[in-house]
């Protein structure tokens, strides 16, 4: 089958991506030429926690129909999680030299350190909150919202006004999260200094190493009966109400699951670019990684990946090239993806290789929304 | 407080209104158990919204529904009437498209529905005969690997049947099960219902006046949310009130 | 001359003070000649012996004292040694442009170390203030007079009283006679008389300024009261907090009105079309821009300060914003009907294009759209509570747009199809009614409306190619919590979101605001999942 060679593929390119940099960046000596350089480290590891946040909203939108328009918010959170670690790092190498206080809370005449910094000290603690913060926020959310059947674009929306709300928390000083300028000013992470070519290589083969795994965890999780019991929650969720499944108990799980994963994404984006700050949970962010998903293709875990790197790569290319242009473009994605390719780049390919074959093309998803 | 009953199913009362439009007034079944019912009436007589309310779908503004005698089913919701075993088979039949018919089988199978059982659950050997024996029994057997989308409207109406069997609930709910079937699968279809009563309740709703006499059992004329008459077929056919509403439209 | 110690400011006080008696002689005489000649001696002072001199010219009328002391205050009367007395100093580059202080003769420039500058400090300056505010209650121009009293009254000072119960008598203006009586009250509040502090009550009462707040509760801060007068003006400050607090009520709430109408014109486009084809459009927000930005293009042609440019925005963004309307309905959402979630993602590209669009053609920074002459200005009903032109417009313009919805909607062929449509779209499309025709026409409506909110947007807060975006959220919160196809629960949500914000602003601040409220909308949905007045019944259901 087509789809399933494709889906091969890109499990196949990750891996090979892996091994390339592994064997040229950390086995190979520097003298031959080969290993990638410190930028471009950075940029593929950046596509690969965007793909790993794609396939999070994947199992979310693509297998159970949640729409959610608010997945930055769980992969900022995450972000934090880990800056917040990094910054409690910094100890007396800050300009002000606390040995406590991160800089702006110095800055702030904060006289000690709010109570939910302690612990970030201690990288289990941070590693526990990269996976907890972002999952206790999907539960009481989700929780709330699912019990009480709230679906569809309702959900949609509200999950965008929850990132949006968080978005203008974080950016109050009085929050504790350095407001505006957010977090930043990283030096090492467990020792070692963020700026060096090792550490990037390394936090890039997790990255995607971390891919690896969500996409493997999540294929097999979907591949039990719980996944299917999410597809018929995704195509009728009233019916499988009355087949006596609890609906919100089996969108909870995805969604915490789902927001789990996409803090695990921001955590691994954090020390790769240096920075995080609210910006990272305005809509546009959130509703950006929807049409990753879209394009790539809508319940297919690979599709979301590939969609992920894919959209991103044009970004790159067009904000290094044609500023103007990238909004155009994105707007343009947007559109064709939902008029042209309800299932995405892996669906359409699909679609074709069953035309070439003659075969009659299989099923389309229109239906589900 | 509430009453006293040996039904399985016991409504009394029953009153719903949608913006003025009353669905259902003053409605009131009782079913015995093992009892096998037809339930009839034209468009809008509020057929529907009396399976809407049994199920949990829908609240009644008054009116008692009671499973078993205990169990109020005013106050469950969809998921714990299932559970209790109620099971209810669409007008429209609803199978999950992008399931093939032997996953869609498989969600029916009676058992524990928690997300987590349904990560770590494995098929029995027991299950597979089970899910094999319905199939047949429904005629889906050359059709296991087929998606629940492609299947004709009357192999979907087969296996929403199947699908309810797996369940194995104590009171079936089957809403106009023959629309879209031919006469000999139509025939087939009431031998079946026939042979589950006893060991089931089931209640049928159904338009095609073939397939209530085929079912030959104690029928109930529903008209503008009330009931207008009950018992045998050739009972309530004589009844001028129901060949008023039925022919003098 | 060495620096002027105390006993010689003591002798320069009583020739100053003799000089202002022989300057009494000669009152009516033309004051080109100048009088004051101890210029020295007040640009070597300290500055504890500077706020003696500035008393003692406090107490001098003439033209030449109001001079010196405004200059002072302006930090250019200086010193000239050369010919030994006080002129006016401009800086200019590295030197000084002398001037006579009364003709404004030109003297000449000269360097700074030839001049010494006669310096103040801050509690100086405020000191100077006052004075010369004093003086200013006799300009003959009355927002002179106001802005002198505004001055005054920020520091009562008991020595005016006699001159402010002179100008009283005389007052001629209204206004001016009013804030000049608060004035007075304000003063006689300073007097250790108890009947002149009675009196001083009596002026103040009623008086909402925060000035007169303070003063009282000041007052009250006085150990050394007669017990009667505690009384009269403990009641008195109680009586101003209490309609301070029910003005600046009912100032949050005429904000929160005119919030609330931005909201509903901006909602009520999306509710339409939300509540005809079940689809949000995510582009609705740059409706709103695109109306604000006609309005800015119009405002090229037609002079901005004129109504008529502003009223020929409103039918031609109606127009703009509609047919960019019924263009996206066409060529996109018609395509993916029965899809809403589809059709969010395609219009929010679609907006993502149109904001891009915009920030092409006029460039990425805000416009300022011009507010009419007619519409700038607030009508002050007191020193708590106030009504902007700009604000009540767009209340009443919201109202405008609310009726005629209403009688297009109930009145008009058109309005029952659209109903219809809302209600059930199938049962609508079997009795013949156009479906198509209805979704195309509606969302050019829905969006042509969303236009006209942006024209009464413009005249709000600044245009830019962000408009939209900051309106769009709070947009879909008013949809959400009012309900679908109810045009009472949209303006019910509309305005009391808007209310809301604005009430909880000045307890939480601007930002908590707005996270609160949603919040609140966040949980609320769980309660009421089809928002407050949701349509009931089958229809409705799936």
């Amino acid at each position: 089958m087509i789809g399933l060679r494709l889906r091969q593929l890109v499990f196949a390119s990750i891996i090979a991506l892996i091994a390339y940099v592994f064997l040229a960046n950390v086995m190979f000596p520097a003298s031959m030429g080969v290993a990638l350089d410190s930028y471009s480290l950075t940029i593929v590891g950046k596509y690969l926690c965007f793909a790993i946040l794609a396939v999070a909203l994947d199992l979310v939108w693509g297998y159970c129909g949640i729409l959610s328009l608010g997945h930055a918010a769980f992969f900022s959170l995450g972000g934090y999680a880990m800056g917040m670690y990094l910054m409690r790092q910094i100890g007396e190498r800050g300009t002000y030299g606390h040995p406590v206080l991160p800089d702006f809370m110095v800055f702030l005449n904060w006289e000690q350190l709010p109570w939910f910094w302690y612990g970030f000290d201690a990288f289990w603690f941070a590693g526990l909150m990269i996976f907890f913060a972002p999952g206790i926020l999907a539960f009481v959310f989700g929780w709330f919202a699912f019990r009480s059947r709230v679906s569809g674009v309702y959900l949609s929306i509200i999950t965008q006004a929850l990132t949006y709300a968080l978005m203008l928390a974080f950016f109050r000083n009085e929050m504790g999260f350095g407001g505006n300028n957010g977090l930043t000013d990283f030096k090492d992470l467990l020792g070692y200094p963020l700026t060096s070519d090792g550490v990037r290589v390394w936090l890039m083969l997790s990255s995607g190493l971390a891919l690896l795994l969500s996409l493997f965890l999540c294929q097999k999780l979907l591949a039990t009966k719980f996944g299917r019991v999410l597809v018929a929650v995704r195509d009728s969720e009233s019916r499988t109400r009355f087949l006596g499944y609890r609906v919100e108990h089996f969108k909870l799980v995805a969604f915490v699951m789902s927001a789990m994963i996409a803090g695990l994404a921001g955590a691994l984006y954090v020390p790769q670019v240096g920075i995080i700050n609210p910006g990272e949970f305005s809509p546009l962010a959130s509703i950006e990684v929807v049409v990753w998903v879209a394009l790539g293709g809508r319940g297919s875990l690979y599709g979301a990946a590939l969609g992920a790197i894919v959209v991103n790569a044009a970004k790159t290319f067009f904000t290094g090239f044609y500023p103007e242009a990238w909004l155009f473009f994105l707007g343009a994605m947007f559109v064709i993806s939902t008029l042209y390719l309800p299932r995405g780049i892996l669906g359409a390919l699909e679609d074709l290789a069953q035309q070439v074959k003659g075969k009659a093309p299989k099923l389309s998803q229109e239906g589900l929304s | 407080m509430i009453p006293v009953t040996r039904s399985v199913l016991y409504l009394d009362g029953l009153s719903v209104s949608f913006d003025g439009f009353k669905a259902l007034n003053n409605l009131s079944i009782d079913l015995a158990p093992g009892e096998l019912r037809a339930v009839i009436g034209p468009n809008g007589a509020g057929k529907s919204t009396m399976m809407d309310v049994v199920t949990g779908k829908t609240r009644p503004d008054e009116g008692t529904a009671l499973f078993l005698g205990s169990h109020d089913l005013t106050v469950l919701d969809e998921t714990e009437i299932a559970n209790l075993g109620i099971g209810r088979k669409f007008q429209k039949p609803s199978v999950i498209e992008t399931l093939t018919v032997e996953e869609n089988l498989e969600l029916a199978l009676a058992g524990n529905r928690s997300p987590w059982q349904a990560i770590m659950q494995i098929l029995r050997p027991q299950d597979h005969r089970s899910m094999n024996e319905v199939a047949s029994r429904v005629g889906l057997t050359d059709a296991l690997d087929q998606l629940g989308g492609a299947l004709s409207h009357g192999q979907k109406q087969w296996l929403e049947i199947g699908m309810l069997l797996l369940q194995e609930p104590k009171v079936l709910l089957v809403d106009e099960p023959a629309a879209g079937m031919t006469d000999s699968e139509t025939l087939k279809t009431a031998e079946l219902l026939k042979s589950l009563a006893g060991e089931h309740t089931v209640m049928v709703v159904e338009h095609d006046m073939e397939f209530v006499e085929a079912l030959g059992c104690k029928v109930t004329v529903l008209h503008e949310g009330r009931v207008l008459a009950e018992g045998s077929l050739p009972h309530v056919s004589s009844n001028n009130e129901v060949i008023d509403v039925y022919l003098g439209r | 001359m060495s620096r002027a110690s105390s006993p010689a400011l003591r002798t320069h006080i009583m020739v100053r003070v003799g000089s202002f008696i022989f300057s009494l002689f000669f009152l009516f005489q033309v004051a080109s000649a100048q009088t004051f000649v101890q210029g020295k001696a007040l640009a070597d002072a300290s500055l504890k012996e500077k706020a003696v001199w500035m008393e003692k010219l406090a107490s001098d009328d003439s033209e030449e004292a109001t001079r010196i002391l405004q200059y002072w205050l302006d930090g250019i009367l200086v010193y000239w040694p050369q010919e030994n007395r006080l002129v006016r100093g401009i800086k200019e580059g590295r030197r000084y442009q002398l001037q006579d202080l009364m003709t404004e003769e030109a003297l000449g420039a000269v360097s700074s170390r030839e001049i010494d500058r006669v310096k103040t400090n801050n509690s100086l300056r405020s000191a100077l203030k006052q004075v010369l505010g004093s003086r200013q209650l006799g300009s003959s121009d009355r927002n002179v007079r106001l802005s002198a009293i505004a001055e005054l009254k920020r520091r009562p000072d008991y020595k005016v009283l006699p001159l402010l119960k002179k100008r009283e008598a005389s007052e001629q203006d209204d206004q001016v006679a009013r804030q000049l009586s608060e004035l007075i009250g304000l003063v006689l509040l300073e007097s250790a008389e108890a009947n002149e502090q009675m009196e001083g009550l009596r002026r103040i009462s009623g008086g909402l300024s925060p000035e007169v707040k303070d003063s009282l509760s000041r007052f009250l801060l006085n150990p050394n009261l007669d017990p009667g007068v505690v009384e009269v003006a403990q009641r008195e400050l109680d009586a101003i907090t209490r309609s301070l607090m029910y003005w600046g009520i009912g100032q949050d709430l005429f904000f929160g009105l005119s919030l609330g109408s931005v909201l509903l014109l901006a909602a009520i486009g999306l509710a339409i079309t939300f509540g005809v084809m079940g689809v949000i459009n995510m582009a609705h927000g740059e409706f709103i821009m695109l109306g604000a930005y006609t309005t800015f293009v119009i405002q090229q042609w037609i002079p901005a300060t004129s109504m008529w440019s502003l009223l020929i925005s409103i039918p031609t963004a109606f127009v703009v914003s509609g047919t960019a309307g019924i263009i996206l309905e066409r060529l996109v959402i018609r395509h993916l009907y029965g899809r809403p979630l589809e059709t969010l993602l395609a219009t929010f590209g679609v907006s993502l294009i149109l904001q891009q669009l915009v920030r092409t053609v006029f460039g990425p920074l805000n416009q300022s759209v011009v507010t009419p002459d007619l519409l700038s200005g607030a009508l002050d009903i007191n020193a708590a509570f106030s009504v902007t032109y700009n604000r009540l417009f767009v209340i009443a313009f919201a109202l405008c747009v609310l009726v005629t919805l209403w009688g297009v909607m109930q009145r008009t062929p058109f309005g029952v199809r659209v109903r219809a449509v809302t209600m059930n779209r199938g049962m609508a499309s079997s009795m013949g009614v156009q479906t198509q025709r209805v979704d195309a026409l509606a969302f050019g409506l829905g969006s042509g409306i969303a236009g006209m909110g942006g024209v009464a947007l413009s005249q709000l807060t600044n245009v830019g190619p962000n408009l939209g975006q900051s309106y769009i959220v709070d947009s879909f919160m008013v949809v959400v919590f009012g309900g679908v196809g109810n045009l009472f629960g949209t303006v019910f949500a509309a305005l009391s979101l808007g209310v809301a914000n604005k009430m909880l602003e000045p307890l939480s601040g601007a930002v908590l605001a707005k996270i609160l409220i949603l919040v609140f909308i966040i949980l609320f949905i769980q309660k009421r999942p089809r928002g407050l007045f949701a349509l009931k019944g089958r229809a409705a259901e799936d």
